[in-house]
């Protein structure tokens, strides 16, 4: 230890008038969780502080990856809630994830990262105010009387074209894109903060969704249980979502992914149920086929269940603990409910934005003039 | 009452959808399709299926329009129904991009689709080289699954099919009440139609799923259709080119062309080339006249030389067709009148 600090002090005398951060000693990220949330957080902070904290480890701990998280059975349809209900951070974070998106359409990774763009109509049974992503969106439109006859039942509507984001595909693109910068994954399940404090985390970054209550209970989480039914349907290049108020949460959808079509859904707050019911299959499919008939001939491929992290609002802020005499920093970033994939981006950079304030007040990030 | 023997010559989207439109509405008709080429070796088979159109110089633009909305109401109910994915007909959403400002920005056709609008500013970023679009929902019918759902339906309403290829039509008139002429390019020889000249179209099919959105450019020579299966892409406007072989350079146009449109065409493997020609004509023909054979006067509609409207127009030209010739079923022929 006395010569590694040695050296450090032998290589700030080198680089002369760089002033570079050391710190005294490793600085070791353990992120739990590795669904959408966990991963992209860990790209954010590598590329934040990779090269200005050094040496930086991050590590993702988890008790499932891809192809078995909640973000993998997610259609992956970029589309907030309608209205924020005043959480203007998470519009801002959920734009931010849409134009990071965008920035990526045209490039040579966009078919690896699982991401393009689809056109789809939004239904409703009654006129409604703009929704708060009309903005982000493009070619956001009210639906033409024409348009809405194709769909009985239903009197007012938007069209507009918006990005996919395939789970199935995302992720292994982030795994690979952390594994390439040496961060390191550990399949195993985390039973609390502690636990991973005492093996040497400095900071922990909580991604652990649904399952978060496990680690320190909070009762404004809850499951909201979604089922779907994954369709060969290939004709299908529209996504269609309704927006039915008086339907307890329970829309209708039908939203094509790269391979299969998606079609829900169910939205059971409260419900930890993770097998598929037959009486929601039978729900979903009926209603799906009368928003659109072609699926009646369809073939049904699977049917999947997973349980979205729901909360009053996302809970993304920093908790010190301690651990004896240790003290130590979490970092929440959890209960996205149904829009994980909507709104992670934003998150993830917000949540390293945390971070670096945590480097800061321990003195670990000097306002660093250059690099080497 | 005698049955009265129909012939219907050429089996592509255009002489499938006459077939039909006859043997279902004239239920005393007994309707023959004969053809040398059936799907999947038409013209039709190739053809992108989107329902878009381009102008003909001297038909009056209502008669174009009535057209159009058959074909797109005709199509839209079945889009709309759980024949869909059997006869290979759903809704498809794009832009149509235009290098240059066209004298025309709104076609006949824009209250026909859905959501006509013109792109904005920010939509038109994406396509540095291009000056105006459009967007808008329209339909796709690709004729590999809806001529076979032609067929079908066309069997069931009693017709029967001949595999045969049609040189004469006096000879073919000897055994046949009335014939309908949908042979297409064919036309050229089996009428003696000098104005039908081939337009030659090639076409790649790639490996896309991806893709769900259309791209067209207004030259009609580029462009991108995401198919059910696979996305097809290209492609030319060769006129008076006869070939049907594959050209490797205007494979790498097509690509070159199409990548520059949609970059993540890249990523996708090419699964096909095929190549087509158009039954080019400067105005679609519909219309009757008579065949002498043996004393009788043979009614002969002819309905071709859709160019590459095709499958945008076969319904509304079927049924036009189909008008022609329950005329001639039921007026006097023209020799018989004094």
């Amino acid at each position: 230890m006395a010569l590694f600090h040695c050296m450090i002090r032998i290589g700030s005398a080198r680089y002369g008038s760089a002033r570079f951060a050391f710190p005294l000693r490793d600085m070791k990220v353990c992120i739990i969780g590795a669904g959408v949330i966990g991963l992209s957080t860990a790209q954010s902070i590598y590329q934040h502080f990779h090269g200005r904290v050094t040496p930086l480890t991050i590590e993702v701990y988890a008790d499932v990856f891809t192809p078995l998280t909640t973000s993998d059975g997610a259609a992956g349809l970029w589309q907030p809630y309608l209205y924020d209900k005043g959480n203007v951070q998470e519009t801002k974070w959920n734009k931010e994830t849409f134009d990071y998106l965008q920035s990526f359409l045209s490039s040579p990774d966009s078919v690896k990262m699982g991401i393009f763009l689809q056109s789809g109509y939004e239904l409703c049974t009654e006129t409604l105010p703009d929704p708060s992503y009309k903005d982000a969106v493009l070619g956001f439109r009210q639906l033409t009387k024409r348009e809405l006859d194709m769909f009985p039942g239903y009197s007012y509507g938007w069209f507009n074209t918006t990005i996919m984001i395939e789970g199935k595909t995302y992720l292994p693109w982030l795994m690979d894109w952390l594994k390439q910068r040496n961060v390191k994954f550990h399949q195993r399940k985390i039973g609390s903060f502690k636990e991973l404090a005492d093996s040497g985390a400095d900071v922990i970054i909580n991604c652990s969704g649904v399952r978060s209550g496990d680690l320190q209970p909070d009762p404004e989480l809850k499951p909201g249980r979604g089922q779907i039914i994954k369709v060969d349907a290939p004709w299908i290049k529209h996504w269609i979502c309704t927006h039915d108020f008086s339907s307890g949460g329970n829309m209708s959808y039908i939203i094509p992914g790269s391979r299969l079509v998606t079609v829900g859904g169910v939205f059971q707050v409260g419900n930890w149920n993770l097998q598929n019911s037959s009486v929601d299959h039978k729900r979903i499919w009926e209603d799906a086929c009368k928003l659109d008939p072609s699926l009646q001939h369809a073939r049904i491929v699977e049917d999947w269940t997973g349980l979205r992290p729901v909360r009053s609002k996302v809970r993304l802020e920093t908790e010190t603990m301690r651990s004896g005499p240790r003290a130590f920093e979490v970092i929440h970033n959890y209960g996205h409910g149904g829009f994980g994939l909507t709104i992670h981006r934003g998150c993830a950079e917000e949540a390293a934005r945390l971070f670096g304030q945590i480097l800061e007040q321990k003195g670990l990030l000097a306002h660093s003039k250059s690099r080497l | 009452m005698q049955r009265v023997k129909v012939l219907v010559v050429g089996a592509g989207v255009v002489g499938l959808s006459t077939a039909v439109c006859v043997a279902e509405t004239l239920p005393h008709c007994s309707v023959t399709v004969v053809a040398e080429k059936f799907s999947p070796d038409t013209t039709s088979d190739g053809a992108a299926g989107i329902l878009l159109a381009t102008e003909f110089p001297d038909i009056p633009l209502e008669r174009q329009r009535r057209w159009f909305k058959e074909s797109f109401d005709h199509l839209l109910a079945i889009a709309d129904s759980p024949q869909a994915g059997d006869a290979g007909v759903y809704l498809s959403s794009g832009y149509h991009v235009f290098k240059d400002v066209p004298c025309d920005k709104k076609p006949y056709w824009a209250d026909l689709v859905f959501g006509f609008r013109y792109m904005t500013d920010h939509e038109m970023k994406r396509f540095p080289n291009h000056k105006f679009g459009q967007a808008f929902t329209t339909l796709k019918c690709e004729c590999l699954s809806y001529l076979p759902w032609l067929e079908k339906r066309f069997r069931v309403a009693g017709g029967q099919i001949l595999h045969e290829k049609v040189t004469d039509l006096h000879k073919m008139a000897l055994n046949y009440d009335a014939i309908m002429n949908c042979s297409g390019v064919g036309s050229r020889f089996l009428v003696n139609d000098e104005k039908v000249y081939p337009v030659r179209g090639q076409m790649l099919t790639v490996n896309a799923p991806w893709l769900k959105k259309f791209i067209r450019d207004g030259d009609g020579k580029t462009y991108i259709y995401p198919g059910v299966r696979y996305v097809n892409i290209g492609g030319t406007r060769q006129e008076g080119d006869w070939r049907m072989e594959v050209d490797k350079e205007d494979s790498e146009g097509i690509l070159e062309r199409c990548i520059r449109l949609e970059p993540s065409l890249r990523a996708a493997q090419v699964m096909g080339e095929w190549v087509g020609l158009r039954p080019g004509r400067a105005n679609l023909r519909v219309e009757r006249e008579y065949l002498s054979v043996q004393g009788r006067q043979v009614p002969l509609v002819h309905n071709y030389g859709h160019g590459g409207v095709g499958v945008t127009l076969s319904w509304g030209t079927a049924l036009d067709a189909l008008d022609l010739l329950r005329q001639s079923l039921y007026e006097k022929p023209p020799q018989a009148r004094l």
